[in-house]
């Protein structure tokens, strides 16, 4: 027996508009409405998620001006989202420690303009020292995935679809191993720790790097300077810097305009002449505190940390 | 956020007190202020005191006096408070309230220079009441009655005049003549014009007089004559009839009697031979003592000296003589009460509050000054000296425990029990101590007995209804039963008629005189005459529960079949009724018969499908079925609690007599539900979790009263004090099973087995929500910490003015040496008490006699390292060159090989008066050495200041020397300083850390929130308070939030915003904080105050903590006053609702006692923000019925969901 008792229209009205339901409901794609708990239905494109009663009213809705535009805009935006995917992806292909990032494509060129200088600096083989061939030849995809993440996994197979049929990376583009940037990360921040410790223990550093103790700070009397070198990337932009500044003074400007970015103001640079290797100096200590204090890996990458 | 707050522990100190006869009949009861909390005392016929009423005034009672109106039986009490408002008191005894006679409004309410409240005087025949304030005004109101006999009270009359000071008032006995008040004044408008100061100098104290004219009804200065400048308190001579009238004027080193038209008598107040030259002796409290022939006066020094002082009179009432003796030595009081009985109420300062009972009054040869042999000389008089000694005419008797002033508190549970224990700092100079609370009542341990097996039950029974005392304890083992006689000893026998080759399941007094024993097979019942009745259980069944009282006997038989014994009139236990229940019983409860009854009418049932059956025993309806009441878990035990009937009388308000039904479910909660009289049907259910194992349920006494021990993983006792059922913990370890127990030593105790011992307690101090135990200490205890690691208390103390134990040892040494000499004339030593070897062998405690003084530039301080498990000190250190100790903490720092390190800052030759200055400070770093037990100073640094605070930070110290915050490290001689910032405004007292942030408590305002840059070695103050706040105590809340009290008893939280709190951890270039400037050398950023509440007195401590297991956390707070509060967050909105709607109902329907409005006392200071009083709410049960009828109505509830709430909230705390 029927809940609505005997042979009455009702069942059949029911079984009418249950029908009606499903039939609308097929032209709805699953992730563009909802039914909810209590039996309505919720529209999941507009951007306000409106509830309607019944089937056919989110079928009239579907049909409105507002919510075709919803509709095409989420549409961009998945277009969007697939072709930032198929960037990364395309970007895989790319061999380089930070090819995740939009960034690094930006500064493929101050990379490698970065990697020659080192390469003339501190000659052809310091890439290849502290790593083990093995090492050396793996490719890398990113430096997300240099940790060994989930990423990596996941983007293996990928990268193996994509780069079929093209070449395998060149080993010598393989340029830094990702153990070696670890460590150079892991040595760096040791290294500003003992520096921000001996801050607080009251020493200063003056222009040239060498410690000085600040009068207003008591000592033991025994106490010697921090044994901490100045920054070892300084150094070698340091040489960088000096090598590219005798070699082409064209160059630099090229190359510091990438590596600050944003932040930096390029009048310095202008100036040329002898001040421009101290300012250098600075304006790469300056930016890579810049890049400490929001966590730019890539930043600091493209500041060539890994010398 | 939303706070609940509640008192755990009223305050334990008195202000004042005064004693009288409010209740009517002969006794005599005593009535003291505790700050906000006034309470009716009386001693019991045991000697120990027993508060009648604790009522909390909401409003500082300042002064407290009680009258008499000629031909009455019955005391009133007046009531000086901050209210601005005179408020007449009399005790009902049938409600057993204070009801409020008379409130008459005089002035602006709080504590005001010329607004009266702070003297009271009542003219001894109570005609007139005088009320004054510090300055100025004092105003007199004529007490009188009308037709009805009721009391009334006439409109101020005033007795003002401007610019005098008033040191003391008192009401003049002069008969039935007009009533004169007397009065110590200071006229200071002449030193007021004077800007040399000559006049300043030159200021005189008189003695005035005041008389009330009844006739013309206005107050005139009678009299008036200058006294001595060291004047400081006047006490009223009995006179019309009874004596020469007049007044006593305890000034400093002399007692001068003065009446008007009379010659002045004046005797020297004897010293103590030890006290410097340089020191007065003043008198602090009075006592009188009067009876029909004689009378005589109690005064105490300030070093705790009490003297006898009397009056010989010629024939004309003209006093000859004034005499004072050397009476006995007591703790320094703030109010001595001497009762009729023979008791003498000593309300101490600091400390625990005594009860004496008098030996003697002082008749015997001891020193003694009198007015006719003082002598002068050219440097003044000569003094008396006396040497105190042991008690002699007093005898303690009773000792009421007092945690005033809790200087500091912590909350931890180092002893691993159930529940943390809360450490306080109590007590000042030689009565400091500290004090272990613990969440329960005190248990005091008789005897505990090995037995030869694990016993599984315990039962005491009587020989006969009429006994006064149990005669057997019977002992129920796996496979036997051991009977105990009791008598002058325990010991087992034989003859007893018990059963005693099989368990026991149950043994009880059956009618007048016959015993039953109920075991697994039978009954066996045992008539007085010696002859054994044995009931068997039928087939191979066997019993498994049993329910009995006097005349009723239930047994539930394996297979679930309940049997109704009940008794007949030859005393013959008969089978009554059958009944088959669906499944086993796992309990059942029958109540004892209700007075002037044959039977109790309900049987309660438990079974294990997790229900509770009500059946009846009535004859008409027998074994029906009353009511099912389904539980959460299978009950484990049932208990019928009887309240009866109360209508006030010695404790407890109005209730009507009900039936209570309580359960212990197996999931450990106990159930407690009232069963309606009549029909049986169970209603208004509560809960309470008590512990990890299913609650067993006995009956106790208690107080002649029934009342309900349950044994959880601890044991609980619900009793009901003062008209409330309380369910209080006991502090005693887990018991199995436990039995009322009465014998001649033990009128009310409890006998329990525990693993294989038994074991007798009584259960002290009911109504008491912590018990305490007491570790003295040295000097004036300051501060401390926990090690949690070590699981070691470590503990600064220090005194001004007192000498250190060496000098204590050396000074003793030279006077023996001196006394041996015998060159000190002058001394009236009493030989027999104060013989030289005597004393070596038995020194007079400090606790009762205080230190020998020292100059007061002096100071004595040590560091204690105390094992609180073991109660032991295992390393104390006294600091030389005095040195002060003040502030200490532990801190590791970094990459150093000492480990954790004790630091503690000492302040040298510190003195707060003209100013406050000291000659510099050390910070010692000490290291822990033996387990931590013993410290080993590594090195101590001197700083410019004294270091007020210190806090662990990031591997290095901080500390707050005066107004600079800086940071130290550890060096190889001293500490090395690091950074500093001086722009504190005034002293820091708190420091507290959180990451890289630390909040800084300034000792006048408030917090500064700060944050230290390593990469520049700078802190920087970027927020702070608007308001100005003497800190007091603070507690770190979260990162954002901290809560701080001040002294002037408020507390309060304050917040940092969410937006400026973001901008600060994020600020990535780091130049706002440095460059960013607030206005008028404020911070750049303000606090926001999210909680404002005035608790009423000075908080001294704040901690967080949770005091149930599992239970949240609340903020729990100690005050000077030695009263423990708590504030918890209420976790839902409708809580908030419901409760800040009761206390607006309360607020109007219920105005405090003392006429303080309750909104305006705890927005004394600043308006109350988010905190609901439950102080108020819990006064919801004393009010009539009617009233809490009308409050439900509004609410929309019943009382009893009221009254269940207020449990809960109260349950959800402690």
């Amino acid at each position: 027996m029927s809940t609505f008792g005997g042979d009455s229209w009702v069942p059949e009205a029911q079984y009418r508009k249950r029908r009606v339901d499903v039939l609308l409901s097929e032209e709805i794609p699953d992730d563009e409405a909802r039914r909810m708990s209590n039996g309505r239905f919720a529209c999941l494109v507009c951007p306000q998620c409106p509830v309607l009663d019944t089937m056919p009213m989110l079928h009239v809705h579907r049909r409105g001006m507002r919510h075709l535009a919803a509709a095409e805009k989420q549409l961009l935006k998945k277009q969007r989202h697939h072709d930032v995917i198929q960037k990364r992806i395309a970007l895989g292909k790319m061999v380089g420690p930070t090819a995740s990032s939009v960034f690094e494509r930006k500064n493929a060129s101050l990379f490698t303009a970065t990697k020659e200088c080192k390469a003339k600096v501190l000659g052809p083989n310091f890439l290849s020292e502290n790593q083990s061939p093995s090492q050396a030849e793996r490719p890398m995809n990113t430096s997300l995935a240099a940790q060994g993440s989930t990423l990596e996994r996941l983007m293996t197979p990928v990268m193996a679809r994509t780069s079929d049929g093209t070449s395998g990376p060149h080993p010598r583009e393989n340029l830094v191993s990702s153990d070696h940037i670890e460590q150079a990360f892991k040595e760096e921040r040791k290294r500003r720790q003992q520096e921000l410790r001996s801050f607080e223990s009251g020493w200063k550093r003056d222009g040239n790097g060498v410690w000085y103790r600040d009068e207003n700070v008591e000592f033991d009397s025994d106490e010697e300077p921090p044994d901490i070198p100045p920054k070892s990337l300084t150094r070698i932009l340091y040489r960088l810097a000096q090598c590219m500044l005798s070699e082409s003074r064209n160059g630099l400007p090229h190359l510091l305009k990438n590596v600050y970015a944003r932040n930096i103001s390029m009048r310095f640079v202008r100036k040329g002449g002898v001040n421009v290797q101290a300012y250098i100096i600075t304006e790469i200590i300056r930016a890579e505190r810049f890049a400490y204090s929001h966590n730019n890996h890539s930043c600091i990458l493209a500041l060539g940390l890994s010398g | 956020m939303y706070l609940y707050s509640l008192s755990l522990q009223r305050a334990t100190g008195i202000v004042c007190a005064t004693y009288g006869n409010f209740v009517g009949g002969k006794t005599q009861e005593i009535v003291v202020a505790r700050g906000k909390v006034l309470d009716i005392l009386r001693p019991d016929d045991n000697g120990k005191l027993q508060t009648l009423l604790s009522v909390e005034v909401f409003g500082a009672i300042r002064s407290l006096v009680q009258f008499r109106l000629t031909g009455s039986q019955k005391d009133y009490i007046v009531v000086g408070s901050d209210s601005g408002r005179i408020v007449i008191l009399e005790y009902n005894r049938e409600k057993n309230t204070l009801d409020k006679v008379h409130q008459e409004t005089f002035g602006k309410s709080g504590c005001r220079r010329i607004v009266p409240g702070q003297y009271l005087a009542v003219d001894p025949k109570g005609r007139a009441v005088m009320i004054g304030a510090c300055e100025k005004q004092k105003l007199v109101y004529v007490l009188n009655r009308d037709n009805a006999a009721r009391l009334t009270i006439s409109s101020p009359l005033e007795a003002h005049k401007s610019h005098t000071i008033v040191y003391s008032i008192t009401g003049v006995d002069c008969g039935f003549d007009n009533p004169i008040f007397a009065a110590i004044e200071l006229d200071y408008s002449e030193a007021d014009q004077d800007s040399t100061g000559q006049a300043a100098a030159e200021a005189q104290k008189h003695l005035t007089f005041y008389e009330l004219d009844l006739g013309l009804n206005h107050v005139v200065r009678k009299w008036t004559e200058p006294i001595d400048n060291g004047a400081n308190m006047l006490v009223t001579v009995p006179g019309g009839g009874d004596g020469p009238s007049g007044v006593l004027v305890c000034a400093e080193n002399f007692v001068i009697y003065k009446n008007q038209n009379r010659p002045d008598v004046r005797a020297v107040i004897p010293r103590r031979t030890d006290l410097p030259a340089e020191r007065g002796v003043l008198i602090v409290s009075a006592a009188t003592h009067k009876q029909k022939a004689m009378f005589f006066f109690l005064l105490q020094t300030e070093y705790g000296d009490i003297f006898k002082v009397t009056l010989d009179c010629d024939s004309n009432d003209q006093v000859t003589e004034l005499k004072i003796r050397y009476f006995d030595t007591i703790p320094v009081t703030s109010a001595m009460c001497v009762l009729k009985s023979g008791f003498l109420f000593a309300a101490s300062e600091f400390g625990n509050h005594a009860l004496y009972q008098f030996q003697g009054i002082g008749q015997d040869t001891d020193v003694e000054s009198s007015s006719a042999t003082l002598m002068e000389t050219e440097e003044g008089f000569q003094p008396v000296f006396f040497q105190p000694r042991k008690l002699k005419n007093l005898v303690q008797i009773d000792e009421v425990e007092s945690l005033m002033p809790i200087m500091d508190m912590k909350v931890a549970n180092l002893f691993e029990e159930e529940t943390p224990q809360i450490f306080t700092l109590c007590g000042k100079g030689p009565v400091s101590s500290l004090r272990i609370l613990r969440p329960g009542l005190a248990v005091t341990e008789m005897a505990v007995s090995q037995l030869p097996g694990v016993p599984s039950a315990v039962w005491t029974v009587k020989r006969s209804v009429n006994d006064e005392f149990d005669a057997y304890i019977v002992v129920s083992f796996v496979n036997a039963t051991l009977v105990l006689s009791i008598g002058e000893t325990v010991e087992e026998v034989s003859d007893s008629g018990f059963l005693d080759t099989t368990p026991s399941l149950a043994v009880s007094l059956l009618g007048e005189d016959s015993l039953m024993q109920v075991h697994p097979n039978g009954i066996r019942h045992i008539r007085a005459d010696g002859r054994i009745n044995e009931w068997k259980t039928p087939g191979k069944k066997t019993i498994v529960k049993v329910g009995c009282n006097r005349m009723q006997v239930v047994i539930a038989l394996s297979g679930g079949e309940l049997i109704y014994f009940e008794m007949d009139m030859t005393g013959q236990l008969m089978e009554i009724e059958k009944r088959e229940m669906s499944g086993d019983v796992a309990c059942l409860d029958i109540a004892p018969v209700p007075e002037g009854r044959q039977r109790s009418r309900f049987l309660a049932v438990g079974s294990y499908d997790s229900t509770i059956r009500i059946l009846s025993l009535d004859p008409d309806d027998c074994m029906q079925i009353l009511s099912v009441q389904a539980v959460p878990s299978p009950p484990e035990s049932l208990l019928l609690l009887e309240v009866q009937a109360s209508t006030g009388g010695e404790d407890g308000a109005d209730h009507p007599a009900s039936v209570f039904l309580s359960a212990g479910l197996q999931n450990g909660v106990l159930l407690r539900t009232e069963v309606d009289m009549v029909t049986g049907q169970l209603s208004d259910t509560r809960t309470r979790f008590l512990g990890l194992r299913a609650p067993k349920l006995f009956s106790a006494l208690v107080r002649g009263r029934r009342a309900m021990l349950c044994l959880s993983s601890r044991p609980w006792l619900g009793y009901i004090h003062q008209g409330h059922f309380l369910l209080t913990p006991l502090s005693y370890e887990t018991l199995e099973y436990a039995a009322s127990f009465s014998s001649d030593q033990c009128a009310e105790g409890v006998v329990a087995v525990a693993g294989d011992a038994l074991r007798v307690f009584t259960i002290e101090r009911l109504g008491e929500t912590f018990n305490q135990t007491v570790m003295p200490l040295r000097y004036t205890p300051r501060k401390f910490i926990l090690h949690p690691k070590n699981k070691t208390l470590v503990i600064l103390e220090s005194d001004m003015g007192a000498l250190t134990t060496e000098e204590r040892d050396a000074n003793k040494k030279e006077a023996i040496e001196a006394a041996g000499g015998g060159e000190n004339g002058k001394m009236y030593v009493d030989e027999q008490e104060n013989g030289e070897g005597e004393e070596k062998e038995d020194p007079l405690p400090d606790p009762q006699y205080g230190f020998p003084k020292a100059p007061s530039n002096k100071w004595a301080s040590c560091i204690r390292v105390l094992d609180p498990k073991a109660g032991e000190t295992t390393c104390l250190l006294e600091l030389q060159d005095n040195e002060a100790a003040l502030s200490l903490s532990t801190v590791t720092f970094h990459d150093k090989e000492l480990g954790t390190v004790l630091a503690v800052g000492t302040s040298k030759d510190l003195k707060f008066w003209p100013k406050k200055e000291s000659a510099g400070g050390f910070i010692h770093i000490y290291r822990f050495v033996n387990e931590g037990r013993t410290l080993e100073l590594v090195h101590k640094t001197p700083v410019d200041g004294v270091p007020t605070a210190l806090c662990p930070f990031q591997g290095r110290l901080l500390v707050g020397v005066g107004q600079i915050l800086r940071i130290y490290d550890l060096g190889k001689r001293k500490l090395l300083r690091k950074c500093e910032n001086k722009n504190f405004p005034n002293t820091i007292t708190a420091i507290h850390t959180y990451g890289d942030r630390i909040y800084v408590g300034d000792l006048q305002e408030s917090f500064h929130y700060v944050k230290y840059r390593r990469d520049e070695n700078q802190l920087y103050t970027f927020a702070d308070d608007s308001c100005p706040r003497w800190l007091t105590a603070s507690l770190h809340i979260d990162f954002d939030t901290m809560a701080g009290a001040d002294k002037f008893g408020n507390i309060y939280f304050m917040r940092l915003p969410q937006d400026v709190s973001e901008e600060i951890e994020d600020d990535p270039t780091g130049g706002k904080i440095k460059w960013e400037q607030g206005r008028l050398n404020g911070a750049p950023n303000k606090v926001e105050e999210i909680i404002q509440f005035h608790v009423g007195e000075v908080v001294t401590s704040l901690q967080k903590a949770s005091l149930i297991p599992g239970g949240g956390e609340c903020v729990l707070y100690g005050t000077v006053m030695g009263s423990v509060g708590a504030l918890l967050p209420f976790s839902s909105r409708e809580d908030v609702d419901f409760f800040s709607h009761l206390e607006m109902h309360l607020r109007q329907e219920n105005p405090p006692l003392c006429g303080r409005d309750h909104m305006a006392f705890r927005s004394a200071y600043f308006p109350v923000k988010d905190v609901i009083d439950g102080d108020l709410c819990e006064q919801y049960p004393t009010l009539s019925t009617e009233l809490q009828r009308k409050i439900a109505d509004e609410l929309d509830r019943t009382p009893g969901e009221i009254l269940k709430k207020l449990e809960d909230i109260r349950n959800r705390i402690i």
